[in-house]
């Protein structure tokens, strides 16, 4: 199991500066919630970490290896991206979009085996979309979509998973269900980044939070320390409701501070 | 509750096995249907004659290289349509999209203008798969090195629209008549009087065009998620690009250059294949190769049916044929790419 890391990354498109002097690492076995307010640069640091953003300065590196010099299949073998807003651009069947997962495995015209159906199929029963396997996923609502493009990126059986909003848009049990499988998946090894807005959810799955603002790594540690009231003020620009309840730490939005 | 859309449950092997006897069927019709009145039987007998009778003449020299163009022509036209409609992920995209089929037209145009066809034979089909080189490549250069999909298409338009003025400035300027006729009927699409120099002058370019294109199955599944996952997945991109471009610039070069402009199989055929495949890239690149075979040796034996006196071009038939398929196909499906 290798750790993924970003060290001092510059990042800018068309003249701005997206992400300065950016480090960020995630672990086997560690879920993180990479959170912040929009356009703080969540996303794009995600991108840099599979390779898909060109970055100005710095390196990624996985395995203390650099990402340009590793191959390019072996990396997609242990390193699953899911994009926000993920789309299926054709009618394909919910389990042959979750078998898409498969590819980095699969040979030039090597067929899936029984073995790859079996973990598309485990994939798609832990997503709870098994009952849709034969129907087209356009015909899905956009919940259970993002559910069908989770069971994509688990199928992969990846070592690092980076998931951009997997459960925005989810309906409370789905979310909940969706994070206990990122968490199932940590439990197992496997180190999990979680791109995410509710600060509740995040403060009671994520072993370590991680916020950027202004494209810079603001603060990082344990949900007690990362979500103080002075940093919601200063980065989300809000004041908030803090409580305790069953040991289950929650933030409650309460009123806009400035205008952002 | 929604309807459950259940996905046509072909088998694939057995949708390949169907359009393969229906090829099968298509270039025996190529090969016993036309003026001459050969019968099935008395066909296959001349085909595998050595005594020089007018029969094994006929079809020997005349069908059997007319039948294979047709074979090859549609294969190129219905595969490269799909892998183009998978690349772009857009069902409007044509195998021309990139501006060879443009391009390969004009430089055939610019031979029958210059009179060089008439003194040499080859310099037509050479031209064309010239002309289709080099709007290729002014397209790549237009693109840019490091393109989305997007300016590739724009490229591509552009391309073709250049290409299109110019062909409208040979026309305009044609010596006389004759000369602006020939242009005009060349550019129609045609596969008569295609003889087996014509075979082997096209048939290495399509057959490795194909061979490029149908090595990108996988990657056009994974694009099916769009670039960024396809890249996560392991695809190289850039290759992807650079195999597409080349594999459809040899092909559809080759068979615009010697057949002229053919369109709508390019078009339809992937279209009407596209759910008996599950919608799957992959799966659709044979099946539409085999596809666009059937439908264009088929069209050139109803072609020959058809014209009496004056002959049909193949071109204007696969056209008329095609846009009302493609209409019906497109209310038909006008909901499910929402």
């Amino acid at each position: 199991m290798n750790n993924l890391s970003a060290s001092e990354i510059d990042v800018s498109r068309q003249g701005r500066t997206i992400l300065s002097g950016t480090s960020f690492s995630v672990n086997p076995g560690e879920l993180v919630g990479l959170i912040g307010p929009n356009g703080a640069g969540k996303t794009t640091l995600l991108r840099a970490l599979t390779g898909l953003q060109e970055l100005k300065r710095g390196t990624v590196s996985f395995g203390g290896v650099s990402i340009n010099e590793s191959n390019r299949l072996e990396f997609a073998k242990k390193v699953a991206y899911l994009e926000q807003n993920s789309r299926s651009y054709w009618p394909l069947s919910v389990e042959n979009l979750t078998m898409l997962g498969r590819m980095p495995h699969l040979k030039q015209w090597q067929r899936p085996s029984a073995a790859d159906w079996e973990i598309v199929h485990h994939a798609m029963t832990t997503c709870d979309v098994y009952q849709f396997a034969k129907r087209s996923v356009t015909t899905l609502s956009g919940g259970e979509q993002a559910r069908a493009m989770l069971a994509r990126a688990l199928a992969t059986e990846p070592e690092i998973l980076l998931a951009d909003e997997p459960i925005a848009g989810l309906d409370p049990a789905h979310q909940l269900e969706v994070m206990d499988k990122l968490q199932e998946l940590v439990t197992d090894g496997a180190g999990v980044v979680v791109v995410m807005h509710d600060l509740s959810i995040a403060a009671r799955y994520c072993s370590r939070l991680s916020l950027l603002f202004e494209g810079k790594m603001h603060s990082e540690g344990t949900a007690r320390t990362v979500l103080s009231a002075q940093v919601l003020q200063h980065c989300y620009g809000i004041e908030a409701h803090f409580g305790k309840m069953d040991d289950d730490f929650f933030v409650i939005p309460k009123k806009k501070l400035r205008s952002s | 509750m929604k309807p459950d859309r259940v996905i046509p449950t072909v088998r694939y092997s057995s949708l390949l096995a169907l359009l393969t006897v229906l090829t099968v069927i298509a270039f025996v019709c190529s090969l016993s249907i036309g003026p001459a009145g050969i019968k099935t039987v008395d066909m296959l007998y001349a085909l595998f004659s050595v005594e020089p009778g007018t029969a094994a003449i006929i079809v020997q020299e005349i069908r059997l290289p007319r039948a294979l163009l047709g074979l090859l022509i549609g294969a190129t036209l219905g595969l490269c349509g799909a892998a183009m409609q998978g690349y772009v992920r857009n069902p409007l995209a044509e195998p021309g999209l990139i501006g060879v089929s443009a391009s390969a037209a004009l430089g055939a145009v610019v031979t029958i203008y210059f009179g060089l066809s008439a003194i040499f034979v080859w310099s037509l089909p050479l031209g064309g798969m010239l002309g289709a080189g080099i709007g290729v490549a002014v397209m790549m250069v237009i693109a840019g090195r490091k393109s989305s999909t997007l300016t590739l298409i724009l490229a591509g338009v552009a391309v073709s629209t250049m290409a299109g003025a110019l062909t409208s400035l040979a026309l305009n300027l044609a010596p006389n008549p004759f000369s602006s006729l020939e242009i005009v009927f060349w550019l129609l699409g045609s596969l008569a009087n295609r003889s087996f120099e014509h075979f082997w002058l096209a048939a290495p370019f399509m057959i490795a065009g194909m061979f490029l294109v149908l090595t990108l199955g996988r990657a056009l599944d994974s694009l099916s998620l769009g670039e960024d996952t396809a890249s996560t997945l392991g695809i190289d991109l850039r290759s992807v690009r650079l195999k597409i471009i080349l594999g459809v610039t040899a092909s559809v070069g080759a068979a615009t250059a010697v057949a002229g402009a053919i369109g709508f199989v390019g078009l339809v055929v992937p279209h009407l294949i596209r759910p008996f495949v599950g919608h799957r890239p992959s799966h659709l690149l044979p099946a539409s190769a085999l596809g666009g075979a059937c439908l264009l040796l088929f069209s050139d034996v109803a072609v020959r049916i058809l014209s009496i006196g004056i002959e049909l071009k193949l071109g204007v038939f696969t056209a008329l044929i095609g846009s009302p398929i493609f209409l019906w196909l497109v209310l038909r499906m006008r909901n499910q790419y929402l």
